[in-house]
């Protein structure tokens, strides 16, 4: 109880440490909104400029929230305060203000609204897809690279492993997808190499790929 | 809004089994290229070329170039298409 009052009272005599409250509360919270999206490639979507945009939009909107209690009422300067409008802030982003409701009755009763939750989420919409197109866009370089540096066979053992050697839950359709690929009537090389690539990276993730292809690298010429 | 409820019962009766399993699938990803919805289930390329093509038509999926990737292409389902998948 001792410690919790010496750091609220630090953080009190701080105005800094107030804003950096909300600001790593309701950052969290923005993190944990990417994260619980992105599962299966969290980090990567976390450093995309649509990731970046969301979290910064919500730190400054915590900022702003917290200066504007603050201005307005005295009992704003306490770290509680600072905590609630950090994890706050995704109630009140997302919900619809009714400033005007007129009077029951009348030909236009709709209420004139301020429809937060509407441009939050539009917000939020544009930033996915600027997630979803860089990701889109680093997968595709990784699919590029292996075609041009992994052998066929190597792709073709490796997706094998993935669906057909009991690595993953899979069904029949699924073990006999490396078969498809690789007797589907007039395809290339290259077209093979590019299938098994977006298969592996989708079955046994970027960094399975990745690490075929830092191996073939290290792997000395024969 | 009864009027978009049954039009969007009309879409579905018309979706064949192969573009509800695309738009359920794409619903489950958010966004992926036609190779990877093509792998995801687990057919080729061209096998799903035409019920791709069918849901664009349709308004449930919508394209946007990959920046930076010429030719590359990344399907998103549209407002409709995310209730369908939501099965709403």
């Amino acid at each position: 109880m001792g410690t919790l009052n010496a750091v609220t009272t630090w953080l009190a005599s701080l105005p800094w440490g107030l804003y950096l409250l909300a600001a790593g509360a309701t950052l969290a919270l923005a993190v944990a909104e990417v994260v619980s999206v992105f599962e299966r490639d969290p980090t990567r979507a976390l450093f995309t400029w649509g990731s970046v945009l969301l979290l910064l939009l919500n730190v400054a909107l915590a900022v702003l929230i917290l200066t504007l209690v603050r201005s307005l009422w005295a009992g704003g300067n306490s770290p509680w305060v600072a905590l609630a409008v950090g994890l706050g802030l995704p109630t009140l982003v997302r919900t619809r203000f009714t400033v005007l409701k007129p009077l029951p009755g009348m030909a236009d009763s709709q209420g004139v609204d301020i429809r937060l939750d509407e441009l939050y989420e539009r917000l939020q919409r544009f930033c996915r897809s600027r997630i979803d197109l860089a990701l889109a866009s680093q997968r595709v370089q990784l699919v590029e690279q292996a075609m041009e540096r992994l052998d066929l066979a190597d792709l073709e053992r490796r997706l094998r492993l993935l669906l057909e050697g009991g690595l993953l839950l899979t069904d029949e359709k699924a073990r006999q997808y490396a078969d498809k690929i690789m007797n589907a009537e007039g395809y290339t090389e290259e077209r093979k190499r590019m299938l098994l690539s977006f298969a592996i990276l989708d079955y046994g993730g970027h960094r399975m790929l990745g690490e075929m292809l830092k191996a073939a690298k290290a792997k000395p010429p024969a | 809004m009864a009027e978009n409820l049954s039009t969007l019962r009309e879409l579905e009766d018309s979706l064949s089994a192969e573009e509800k399993e695309l738009l359920k699938v794409l619903g489950q990803v958010g966004a992926a290229t036609p190779v990877e919805l093509a792998v995801k289930t687990f057919s080729l390329p061209e096998e799903i070329n035409t019920p791709l093509l069918s849901l664009k038509e349709k308004k449930l999926i919508d394209v946007k170039p990959v920046p930076g990737r010429l030719g590359s292409e990344l399907l998103v389902l549209s407002k409709q298409g995310l209730h369908l998948a939501k099965g709403e």
